[in-house]
């Protein structure tokens, strides 16, 4: 459990009138609290020489977003934005991804494991000045959980107490497991969920000005109505153009805030983003342009690691012949992971023979080696091959992309050389992509998965029979039973060592996908950026953020 | 007169063509506008198709497009926005990248005629028109990234993408006006030669008028003819090479906006970027027609 979020950053000046209120926040958080958040200490700058430096971070959101609604958003680009924005319960640790004070100062379990007791630092506000309370949330996450929002995340709330049961229409909203006290919200859980806390600073769990939705409706997000609790508020906003945040003078923490502004450019072309870079008129791009790739790799202020996604391709299991396990089973032996991730992608991916990035103390089951002799012989077995049926001719569908056409291309290769199956790569634009995946129209399709939430969960439940993530026809009794259990599971050892039979049950046995690599990413960011951090869900809170020169 | 008539009765016909074929084609494409990635609760996708009136009957749902279109207050996909403040919103960058373009092209393109006109077969003559006839044969995807290399990165002196200043603009126009401006001095050159020898130009000439003179009173006032009559089709291309320029440039107009709403399916906005872009290209036809009756007396009488 974190220690009480103490804010010891505040600089206490005579001209502050809240200065004695704080230096008796302090004092009395100072004797109940064990030891000071040693956490924050090191996300401050060294001395003060920052300060002679201009504060102005521009960086390539690499798209406009469709939207800023908390509760709505989907994509990366709404969500950088967000996290600068909108503070939910908890924030995140911008190195570690430890959930952090954020609107609740402080928070503990209920002794049985399914429950969480939030205390909200007292005096939080919108950015307009309306109080928030912790009726707020509650009333907030019920707006998320009502069908007629249309939140495509509502699903995340599924862990508490009534929560699925309102979000299908199946009961009312005083089922929800959720009770507003003064300056407390009390959660309860109806199954396990370890990552209750991080779910808690995910935009989706965020709160609402619900006073601003009832005066505009659904144009309330629109630059000149929107109103917001997190560390930066938006200042200007051209379509197409840039977003400029500036400080929200009404954040709790506002006084540790040291960017100055916070400059959002939409260019969806990495290329036209590089350029830019190049010029100096960008601190920070999130991607590399592809074509670029062998230059940009050498620049010093080039950065790649890991991140919770992984990339692997969808077999159908509703037709032949990957019906037959064996088939299945036998495509993914024949694949050797390494030319994909060591000679086409190049950029540190990991070949993986797994789905599930090792993440929150989960360690994924090793797969199994490339063993291109078996492979010829499940297939065999399974009726294909010389003196059998004919396989025909694979497709592999992608959508249009030059890294997918490059993994295809190098897959199609191995499965010709290895198993003697002609291949034809069919490349399909993104909407299209996903309605040929969604109605199973596809034999091979590429995929992958970005973790929703640290545990793997989020990966393993994709495969629950009927799920509308499947998307393979794949359907087990006993996998389904297998996920029930270890979604319920109060023990964290065994939890952990269920969801991994299960994945071992997946990558070792059934197949219904082959995993191939796990994603990192990759992007430029000039060294005078400090405070950010790579992290696995490539998420950088701003508020630790500054800009100096390195010396 | 009756010429400008019919078309005016007509183009009502033809935006009404235009939608039902952009309607059907939109509405037939493989993916829908909720399709994602990570799948959506059945209840929550039908919340939103409510919300942009998906759920109505199809022949409905057409008349509601072409009235929300009509006064601006169709939504889009995005949460409370809708097509009249998208277009609002990005009318202007369009206009004035297409306008400077248009300008920059007549201009152009008519120096360079002239400039080949006053000494035909010189040197400057055969380089205008050989440098014409390439640019002409080259695409806008084309220029644009090579513009970019060399202004952008290999001579730093101008924004390699973006929008804001006026040095942003430079770069664009001239990737857009390329093509037209060759087009119009091929036109306005071709019509300057067959002017040469003519009647009134060999009267002006033995009257003693100066060469230069004969040129721009007597030559290039029938040589406007073609170019004006040239201008409905280089507005429709300038329309359409707006939307590979600005996606080069990552210029926020409506030519971006309409690759992202065809991508998105976002299907209201694209009908109703079809429309205008239909729209403005009737009218700029009718413009150059009447451009042309001002020019040429005898196309008044037709």
């Amino acid at each position: 459990m974190p220690s009480p979020g103490i804010q010891l950053a505040f600089r206490p000046s005579r001209h502050d009138p809240g200065v004695w209120f704080v230096l008796l926040f302090c004092v009395t958080a100072l004797l109940s609290a064990a030891e000071p958040d040693a956490w924050q200490d090191a996300l401050r700058p060294a001395g003060e020489g920052w300060r002679s430096t201009a504060q102005d971070l521009v960086f390539n959101n690499e798209s406009e977003p469709k939207t800023l609604d908390p509760h709505l958003i989907t994509g990366v680009v709404e969500a950088r934005l967000a996290l600068a924005l909108f503070e939910g319960l908890t924030s995140l640790d911008p190195r570690t991804l430890e959930p952090r004070p954020g609107m609740a100062s402080s928070w503990e379990a209920d002794a049985d494991g399914l429950g969480w007791t939030f205390h909200l630092r007292s005096g939080l506000t919108w950015s307009d000045g309306t109080p928030i309370t912790s009726a707020t949330v509650r009333a907030s996450w019920l707006r998320a959980l009502d069908p007629r929002t249309g939140a495509d995340y509502a699903e995340l709330f599924d862990p508490i107490v009534g929560a699925e049961a309102i979000r299908t229409g199946k009961a009312s909203v005083d089922a929800l497991g959720v009770t507003a006290e003064d300056g407390t919200v009390r959660v309860r859980l109806s199954r396990p969920c370890p990552w209750f806390l991080s779910l808690c600073a995910f935009h989706a769990f965020a709160p609402v000005p619900l006073h601003t939705i009832a005066a505009f409706g659904e144009t309330w997000t629109r630059p000149e109505h929107i109103v917001v609790n997190g560390a930066f508020t938006i200042s200007a906003w051209q379509p197409r153009e840039r977003i400029v945040l500036v400080p929200n003078p009404r954040w709790h923490g506002n006084k540790r805030v040291r960017l100055s502004s916070i400059t959002a450019l939409p260019y969806q072309d990495a290329d036209a983003a590089y350029r830019l870079f190049r010029q100096g008129r960008l601190h920070w791009m999130a991607s590399v342009p592809q074509p670029k790739w062998d230059e940009v790799r050498w620049l010093p202020e080039y950065y790649v690691s890991p991140v919770l996604t992984s990339y692997f391709y969808r077999f159908n299991c509703s037709k032949p012949p990957f019906d037959d396990k064996r088939v299945r089973k036998a495509f993914s032996l024949a694949l050797d992971r390494s030319v994909v991730a060591g000679q086409v992608l190049r950029a540190g991916q990991v070949p993986a023979t797994w789905l599930t990035p090792a993440v929150a103390g989960y360690e994924p089951p090793p797969g199994l080696p490339t063993d291109r002799a078996a492979a010829r012989r499940l297939l065999a077995e399974a009726g294909y091959g010389p003196g059998g049926k004919d396989l025909g001719r694979i497709e592999l569908l992608y959508n249009t992309s030059e890294a997918h056409k490059q993994v295809a291309e190098a897959v199609a290769k191995q499965w010709e050389d290895a198993l003697g199956v002609r291949v034809e790569l069919i490349n399909r634009e993104w909407k299209a992509y996903l309605a040929d995946t969604s109605a199973l129209n596809y034999q091979v399709a590429r995929a992958s998965w970005q973790g929703d939430y640290l545990d793997p969960d989020t990966f393993l439940s994709l495969w629950r029979s009927g799920g509308g993530n499947n998307r393979t026809g794949w359907s087990n009794q006993a996998y389904d039973a297998g996920l029930a259990a270890a979604q319920n599971d109060t023990d964290p050892v065994r939890r952990l060592a269920r969801y991994r039979a299960l994945e071992d049950q997946l990558v070792s046995d059934e197949f219904p996908f082959m995993p191939i690599y796990i994603y990192v990413s990759q992007g430029l960011i000039r060294p005078e950026v400090r405070g950010w951090f790579e992290n696995v869900r490539d998420e950088h809170p701003w508020q630790y953020m500054w800009l100096e020169p390195v010396p | 007169m009756n010429h400008l008539l019919r078309r005016l009765v007509y183009a009502p016909l033809v935006l009404l063509v235009i939608a039902l074929a952009t309607f059907a084609m939109v509405r037939s494409a493989k993916g829908g506008p909720f399709d994602a990635e990570r799948a959506i609760d059945p209840t929550v996708q039908a919340a939103q198709a409510k919300r942009m009136g998906f759920d109505r009957p199809l022949p409905e749902q057409f008349v509601r497009t072409m009235a929300g279109v009509a006064d601006g207050s169709l939504p889009t996909l995005s949460p409370g926005q809708t097509v009249g403040r998208v277009i609002a919103g990005k009318a202007a960058t369009t206009a004035l990248l297409g306008g400077c373009a248009l300008i920059l092209a007549v201009l152009t393109g008519i120096a360079l005629a002239l400039a080949g006109a006053a000494r035909p077969s010189s040197w400057v003559d055969r380089l205008t028109g050989s440098s014409a006839m390439a640019a002409v044969a080259v695409p806008a995807f084309v220029i644009g990234p090579v513009l970019v290399l060399v202004f952008g990165l290999w001579l730093p002196w101008l924004p390699a993408a973006g929008w804001g200043t006026w040095a942003h603009l430079i770069l664009p126009v001239v990737a857009l006006a390329t093509a037209p401006a060759a087009r119009i001095a091929r036109l306005a050159r071709s019509t300057l030669a067959e002017s040469a020898n003519a009647d009134h130009v060999r009267t002006a000439r033995a009257k003693g008028v100066g060469s230069w003179r004969v040129l721009a009173v007597h030559q290039l006032r029938p040589a406007l003819v073609p170019v004006a009559a040239y201008l409905g089709t280089a507005s429709a291309y300038l329309l359409t090479g707006s939307v590979v320029i600005e996606q080069v440039f990552q210029v926020p107009g409506l030519g971006s906006e309409m690759i992202q709403a065809a991508m998105n399916r976002d299907h209201n906005l694209v009908m109703a970027l079809t429309l205008l872009f239909g729209s403005l290209i009737i009218v700029c036809n009718l413009l150059a027609d009447v451009a042309v009756m001002a020019i040429d007396p005898r196309a008044r009488r037709a």
